[in-house]
């Protein structure tokens, strides 16, 4: 499975997307767009994140840039993961 | 808040809440769960600890020691009642509180619940902080601000506010203490835990916990519900909702006691 498609499929669950989960797209914004996405979410995504992807974010890693869109979370994945 | 049983009594229930944030948004959520487990026969008791919810005096003055005689006192009063059977259940950090009162009780409670255990304090005193990191972004302030510089301060006696809650430096140092490992409880465990889907495991930490207490022969009755993680659940407009778990909990109660 393409990290992209995880890292949805944890963002669905966490803010219980329901059916608007398939509708993301790597441009599609997230911080500041998607109404669910507060401060706890992130924390709770963050958690998700390590937990599916087996992956430590540090605490300087949590950055508006990061969360911008699905295709930045994606690609901060996919770093953290090579 | 008291939910009296539907018909004969059967037995009795102390809920003790999650953490902060947490605890605000599961009320809903709780409640529910609350009628459907009076429904059954049970006596539901819900308390708001000190400083916590509609509880008297603030977040900040209250320790651990303080929540751990709210629930010693709470289920004193539900023993008042005549209630000779009873469960502890705890969400989240409150299971880790309700499995230390368990171990203290001078008459000990028949059953632990636990919805969704917090198995590490520092962890949750960890993931509570990033809160703070996490706000600061929403605001654009962009700082330099990390868990550890928190932790600094924290140390050097300062409170730290993170969403609305001011966290003293000494509920800090409990919460880093806290392991739910060390904190086995002398009754029976039904442990609900909900995961992503039915194909994914339970995290490898909550089970060696539990291999752990069945090793030293506590029965744990592990129930995994496949669900949305209602604990994290982000929108308060909206009404944390986890319809499996109420569901799960209540179908089980009928063998709690």
């Amino acid at each position: 499975m393409a990290t992209i498609d995880d890292v949805r499929s944890v963002l669905g669950q966490v803010l219980q997307l329901g059916a608007r989960q398939g509708t993301l797209n790597e441009q599609s914004p997230l911080l500041g767009s998607v109404p669910e996405l507060d401060s706890m979410a992130v924390v709770s995504l963050i958690a998700a994140l390590e937990e599916r992807l087996g992956i430590v974010i540090d605490d300087d890693e949590i950055d508006a840039a990061t969360f911008a869109t699905l295709g930045s979370l994606t690609a901060f994945c996919e770093h953290k993961l090579a | 808040m008291y939910h009296p049983p539907a018909g004969p009594v059967r037995a009795g229930v102390v809920f003790v809440h999650a953490f902060a944030e947490e605890m605000n948004k599961s009320r809903h959520l709780v409640a529910q769960a609350s009628r459907a487990l009076a429904a059954q026969g049970l006596g539901v008791l819900l308390i708001d600890m000190k400083g916590c919810g509609d509880s008297t005096g603030l977040f900040e003055d209250a320790s651990w020691d303080d929540w751990r005689s709210d629930v010693h006192l709470a289920v004193q009063f539900m023993r008042g009642r005549g209630h000779a059977r009873l469960a502890l259940w705890g969400m989240r950090l409150g299971a880790l509180l309700a499995a230390q009162c368990a171990a203290e009780m001078p008459i000990g409670v028949t059953r632990c619940v636990f919805w969704q255990p917090v198995l590490q304090g520092e962890t949750h005193l960890v993931q509570f902080l990033r809160l703070r990191l996490a706000s600061a972004m929403f605001s654009g302030t962009k700082s330099d601000e990390t868990g550890k510089v928190l932790r600094a301060r924290l140390a050097a006696g300062e409170s730290i506010e993170v969403a609305g809650y001011l966290l003293s430096p000494a509920m800090a140092a409990r919460l880093s203490s806290l392991d739910l490992a060390s904190l086995r409880p002398p009754c029976p465990v039904s442990w609900f835990e909900v995961i992503a889907d039915e194909q994914r495991a339970l995290t490898p930490a909550a089970s060696r916990v539990i291999a752990a207490w069945q090793g030293l022969g506590t029965s744990v009755h592990l129930t995994p519900v496949a669900a949305e993680p209602f604990w994290g659940a982000s929108n308060a407009a909206e009404l944390v909702q986890c319809p499996a778990l109420v569901e799960a909990t209540s179908r089980q109660a009928q063998a709690w006691f």
